[in-house]
């Protein structure tokens, strides 16, 4: 993929990721999460909200390199995110696969405030 | 278009702010105060943006007046040295502009233009000087909109996510019910579906361009130009039934 294509792509699962978390059906598995996971998965969504903002303004220049290093990666996250995401019963598997994909996200923008 | 950007912004605004809202809960006060931080500086640079491409417009309407009246006037030579002047401000703006990553996306190649004949001379050789540059400005203003329908969807549709999530468990959960639900639950199903709006914002933003080639192809008079931003303004009316709805 071209570099703008990949950081398209990973600004829409980020996209859908964020609306999925706020749904009926994932705010009804949170509630049978321990407060200390309802803890992870809170801090979990304002960090994807950030990575939006970041991933949005970064200019395409500054992080071309880092998006074709890390396309497989990125990839693959967004396939696993996007399985996740189909059954949003299974919260911690949302959790696991959007914690992991952020953290590949990180590796191209700058995620720490 | 002013109201159109600044629905952009108060809807990314939002989303942001009911994001730490909900995700507030039982946090430490130090990850509070880390995700206040984090979450505020990232809306900075789309607000400082959007603060650019309401000068751009801004400047571009006071062009095409200027340019109304360089067909009226008898003395063009005052009003051609405030649109070359007008012009290399737009040139300015614009080049920020261009540099969003959202906005490269749509910014479609030049068009080869072919100015008509003017019975008014001043107005035809301004057209003959400028139209090349004005042709990419109305194209980078054309392809903003298009990001800016693009965020503005996103973020209400995260919005209205959580005020549907926000409405169910309400009605589901014990405890009185507020007394605008029923108003909310209406709001959140009669609401537009948002690929329409994205579609008609669209339309309406190539119409911008459509518009200035008749201009230059003398099919439709300086005076007329308003009508160029009239096709923001069908923007406007849906952006505020999204956000209304949102």
């Amino acid at each position: 993929m071209a570099p703008y294509e990949i950081r398209d792509m990973t600004l829409k699962e980020l996209r859908e990721t964020r609306k999925a978390m706020v749904s009926w059906e994932y705010y009804k598995a949170l509630k049978k999460l321990s407060p200390e996971k309802q803890q992870e998965s809170k801090i979990l969504l304002a960090d994807i909200v950030y990575a939006i903002e970041e991933m949005r303004t970064a200019e395409l220049q500054n992080i071309r390199e880092k998006l074709l290093l890390n396309e497989p990666e990125l990839v693959a996250g967004s396939e696993s995110l996007d399985k996740a995401l189909q059954n949003l019963k299974k919260i911690e598997s949302v959790i696991a696969a959007a914690t992991n994909f952020l953290s590949v996200v990180g590796r191209v923008i700058k995620l720490v405030g | 278009m002013i109201a159109l950007t600044e629905t952009t912004a108060i809807t990314a605004v939002d989303a942001n702010s009911q994001t730490l809202l909900y995700s507030r809960g039982n946090l430490s006060e130090g990850i509070r105060e880390d995700n206040y931080q984090k979450l505020t500086v990232s809306l900075n640079a789309l607000l400082e943006e959007l603060h650019a491409f309401q000068e751009h417009t801004l400047l571009l309407k006071t062009y095409f007046r200027n340019l109304s009246r360089l067909a009226e006037s008898d003395t063009p030579d005052s009003i051609s040295g405030q649109t070359e002047r007008l012009v290399s401000e737009i040139q300015n703006l614009g080049g920020q502009l261009e540099k969003a990553e959202s906005v490269k996306k749509y910014i479609r190649p030049a068009v080869k233009l072919i100015v008509a004949n003017y019975k008014h001379k001043a107005l035809e050789e301004e057209l003959r000087k400028r139209a090349h540059v004005l042709e990419r400005e109305l194209e980078l203003q054309s392809a903003y909109l298009k990001a800016l329908a693009e965020g503005l969807i996103s973020d209400a549709e995260y919005l209205k996510e959580m005020k549907q999530t926000k409405n169910i468990s309400s009605y589901i959960e014990r405890g009185p019910l507020d007394e605008k639900w029923t108003k909310e639950r209406r709001e959140l199903l009669t609401s537009k579906r948002s690929t329409d709006i994205l579609d008609t914002a669209t339309m309406a933003a190539d119409n911008l361009k459509t518009t200035f080639e008749a201009l230059i192809e003398n099919k439709i008079k300086p005076g007329d130009f308003e009508t160029l931003f009239s096709d923001i303004d069908a923007i406007l009316a849906l952006v505020e039934i999204a956000r209304s709805h949102s």
